[in-house]
């Protein structure tokens, strides 16, 4: 084995430079966040946090992130099913409007129905006119609990689930399910028997990438009040000023995450490429009419105006009554602009020499890939970490505009995988012997990456740089600890106006960075559609 | 037009994780001819040719052009500077360029002005001088065949390896197709290596047939000698369906006139010829029509043939009928070589 490795994957060529140094600049922060967590994180600060906050940070996150997972399943699983096997009223409207709370970041749901469930909200004041009853004289929900936060974040979250569990009931499973309805199966038995259990590695790879979202997530916990480790780990550098001890506090969470792949790693097992054929075909969905039709249309109805019809309703309503926020919102718009652009355009170069890497067998190549991949699973709070202490070791003002490049940097750590993905799915979808027949003519590596992979995978340029700056300018945490003085973006702004409980106020910037991420959802599902589209030619 | 060298294969052998899929290959590419690789899926068929194109390397053996080594165990020229060109199942033209651009992408040593005039000279060649502008997926399956062999040959490779080119096209263009593509190849005088699983199509387009089984050659050389004088059942086999039955089974009248010794008699359908007052028959049991000609199932003492027959003759189930076997068709080994 060994021989053959040396045969086949050279320790270094010339034309892995650029991987390695991709790889390189990806991983500076990810050890920077790390490693002074294993080395300097001890101390009394440390002992402190571990004897009384530790526990509570971590059987919250657990829980949270156990309640999550559950809401999502119980949410993404049975909307997936029905969208793609029944046909009922609504149902092509609801295929893709179930996708949209993708746009929103946990923070904004949680502001948007922080002001819908609370006393003064519209929700309570309508329980009020309606019953005659005070403020004091019912129970009413409280959102800002760990069932609140766990339930704002799985609405932000199950399109992830509904995505994949959506596309494994469609593509893994076609023609069993065509067998076991053929044999006479009923629907509900399909779905327990046959159309679950091969869709589960799909589910399951969805649910972990919502986890690992949750798991990042800190402007919902912070503002419900729900402590979090990440949660802690921002508070931990704000109160002891050390950021050593909240990285130490970090690697607790990145265990925590880590157990998360490894789960999603172990539940495939040996089911590790799903069979799906190529060809999508329409399935033959079984048509609902009059009362059966109803419940169907109603979950799914349900979901849409709880997920995303019912708190961007309220962003907007709010957003109009408070129009004299709009001037300092565009300061901070200014801003997000221009770091979103800058985050964006970093990682996507770096995107792009990752992805071109992806025949490429090297080992410089995986530790390019390995260090993209670990980027997208560390928390925003922790590389920012990492970004202090690049700060620190460089000797630069956290307050300047050094902090301003490292956040550009920390945010290429963060997000160039997901700029990779749209990229190397283009690259992939071209066959290896487009790569055979350049070599054959003559094209050796560097013509072949500049001339064949790069305009191929340069079809996914457009929805990799979207997404990459939609994710930057949702970006909460790390833009939070590392922009300079008075660089207010708008998820800072957004977060300042919440903390201050002017959700009001709060509501213009949650808008915007709402319809930002409008963008590249739409996007996606129009790539949906057109793909079955040209697969049905 | 440019004297063109043999491409070679001595001793070449390769394995995968402790497995023979190539094991001690020696195969002779004649300039100016198309040789057949045939062989069943999994038989080592696409290793070789990927080892002859540079995209793996040897474990043992050479790989020659002319006298000039291109793989050996220590050094792999790679596919870049091998000068040998590849058409695929799938074409594999890039996406992102048109028609004449994907002719051109091989010609980046020659000015553009010149590349522009090979590229439209290669389109007129193929008749596609009104498809220079389009890209490959507004091509029908035999226009990017076309361009992937002019892509291929414009060029001037050293030689030409196919990967069953024809496969992933409609059967009803594929006899022409072929023609029109190993025509061209032919014309280019280069080396060429057409790896295909279908008899017919080595046979009907090939000049000479290497017929390959589990990682080995077992019978080389031009397709009609291979068809008239196979080395084994197998290597008859290969070649389309083959009667085997014991030769002491046998009356000694039938077997007058075929060469060979051994226990096993190996006929092709068209070597038994019905025959209504041969000495020897066999009993009818089954007849199907294949338009030109009919298929007949035949009982001799217990042992199930196979024969082809046009419809001069009359049969039907359940009657006897003299049989006489066709020397030509009919060989007899060692039961070893079955």
């Amino acid at each position: 084995m060994l021989a053959r490795l040396a045969n086949q994957r050279p320790l270094f060529r010339r034309a892995d430079a650029p991987a390695l140094f991709a790889g390189a600049f990806l991983a500076v922060p990810i050890l920077a966040a790390i490693i002074p967590g294993i080395l300097f994180g001890g101390g009394e600060a440390w002992t402190h946090i571990a004897n009384t906050l530790l526990g509570t940070y971590a059987l919250t996150s657990i829980g949270t992130l156990f309640l999550t997972g559950l809401l999502i399943l119980l949410i993404a699983v049975p909307a997936a099913w029905l969208v793609t096997m029944y046909d009922f009223p609504g149902r092509g409207l609801f295929e893709w409007i179930l996708i949209l709370p993708l746009a929103a970041p946990g923070y904004v749901f949680a502001y948007a129905y922080a002001d819908i469930m609370g006393v003064a909200g519209p929700l309570q004041s309508l329980l009020r006119d309606v019953s005659g009853l005070t403020a004091r004289d019912y129970w009413f929900p409280d959102i800002r609990s760990l069932p609140g936060l766990a339930t704002v974040l799985a609405l932000t979250l199950y399109p992830y689930v509904y995505l994949t569990a959506r596309a494994g009931f469609i593509s893994g499973s076609i023609c069993t399910q065509e067998a076991a309805r053929s044999l006479g199966a009923s629907p509900t038995r399909t779905f327990w028997s046959v159309a679950l259990p091969t869709a589960r590695p799909a589910i399951i790879a969805g649910l972990a990438l919502a986890l690992m979202e949750a798991a990042a997530d800190y402007g919902a916990a912070e503002f419900l009040g729900v402590p979090t480790l990440t949660f802690g780990i921002v508070r931990a550098w704000g109160s002891f000023g050390d950021p050593a001890v909240a990285a130490r506090l970090a690697l607790v969470l990145l265990t925590l995450i880590l157990t998360l792949t490894w789960i999603e790693r172990f539940s495939r097992g040996h089911r590790g490429s799903q069979q799906s054929s190529s060809k999508w075909r329409p399935l033959a969905r079984i048509r609902l009419t009059g009362l059966s039709a109803l419940t169907p249309a109603l979950f799914c109805a349900a979901i849409a105006l709880i997920g995303f019809v019912l708190p961007v309703g309220r962003l907007i309503w709010l957003s109009m009554e408070a129009s004299e926020h709009v001037a300092p919102v565009m300061g901070a718009f200014r801003n997000t602009l221009i770091l979103a652009s800058g985050g964006a355009a970093l990682a996507f170069i770096l995107a792009v020499i990752v992805a071109l890497t992806i025949r490429n067998a090297s080992l410089s190549s995986r530790f390019a890939r390995l260090a993209t991949a670990s980027g997208y699973a560390i928390p925003g709070a922790v590389l920012a970490l990492g970004g202090l202490f690049i700060l620190k070791t460089l000797g630069l003002s956290l307050t300047g505009f050094a902090a301003l490049f490292i956040l550009i940097w920390v945010y290429a750590a963060r997000f160039a995988s997901a700029g990779t993905e749209p990229l190397q799915a283009a690259l992939a979808r071209a066959p290896v012997s487009i790569d055979h027949a350049a070599r054959s003519l003559g094209a050796g590596p560097l013509k072949r990456a500049i001339k064949v992979d790069l305009p191929i995978a340069m079809s996914g340029a457009a929805a990799g740089a979207l997404i990459l700056f939609v994710e930057v300018l949702k970006e909460l945490p790390a833009t939070l600890m590392l922009r300079p003085m008075n660089w207010d973006t708008l998820s800072v702004k957004a977060y300042a106006y919440a903390s201050d409980e002017r959700l009001a106020a709060a509501a213009l910037p949650s808008l915007l960075i709402t319809l930002a991420g409008l963008g590249p959802v739409l996007l996606l599902s129009w790539r949906l559609s057109r793909a079955r589209v040209s697969d049905r030619a | 037009m440019t004297q063109f060298s043999a491409l070679t294969t001595t001793n070449v052998s390769r394995s995968y994780d402790g497995t023979q899929i190539v094991s001690g290959v020696d195969l002779t590419l004649v300039p100016g001819t198309v040789t057949a690789l045939l062989g069943k899926s999994g038989a080592g068929k696409s290793t070789l040719l990927r080892l002859l194109a540079g995209l793996e390397p040897v474990d043992s053996g050479e790989i020659k052009i002319g006298e000039t080594v291109l793989s050996s165990p220590r050094k792999t020229t790679p596919p870049e500077t091998r000068k040998i060109g590849l058409i695929f199942q799938d074409f594999a033209l890039f996406p992102h360029l048109n028609a004449a651009q994907n002719i051109m992408f091989g010609l980046a040593h020659l000015p553009p002005p010149e590349r522009k005039t090979r590229a439209a000279e290669w389109l007129a060649r193929l008749d596609l001088s009104a498809r220079a502008k389009a890209y490959p997926h507004e091509l029908s399956g035999g226009e990017q065949q076309r361009i992937a062999i002019a892509r291929a040959l414009a060029p001037s490779p050293a030689a030409i390896l196919m990967d069953e080119p024809f496969s992933g096209l409609d059967p009803s263009l594929r006899a022409t197709v072929r023609t029109t593509a190993l025509d061209t190849i032919r014309e280019a005088g280069v080396p060429a290596l057409l790896v295909t699983h279908d008899a017919d199509e080595a046979l009907s387009g090939a000049d000479n047939i290497a017929i390959m089984d589990k990682g080995k050659i077992l019978q080389q050389g031009p397709a009609q000698d291979i068809y008239l004088h196979p080395v084994s059942a197998k290597a008859a086999s290969a070649l389309g369906p083959i009667n085997c039955l014991p030769v002491a089974s046998l009356p000694a009248d039938l077997l007058n006139g075929i060469s060979g010794t051994g226990d096993s008699l190996v006929l092709r359908p068209e070597g038994i010829t019905l025959t209504p007052n041969a000495p020897t028959s066999a009993t009818i049991t089954a007849i199907h029509f294949h338009g030109p000609h009919k298929r007949i199932m035949l009982d001799l003492n217990g042992t199930q043939l196979v024969c082809v027959s046009d419809h001069s003759t009359e049969t039907t189930i359940g009657s006897q009928m003299g049989i006489a076997l066709n020397p030509r068709a009919a060989f007899i080994f060692g039961s070893d070589d079955i």
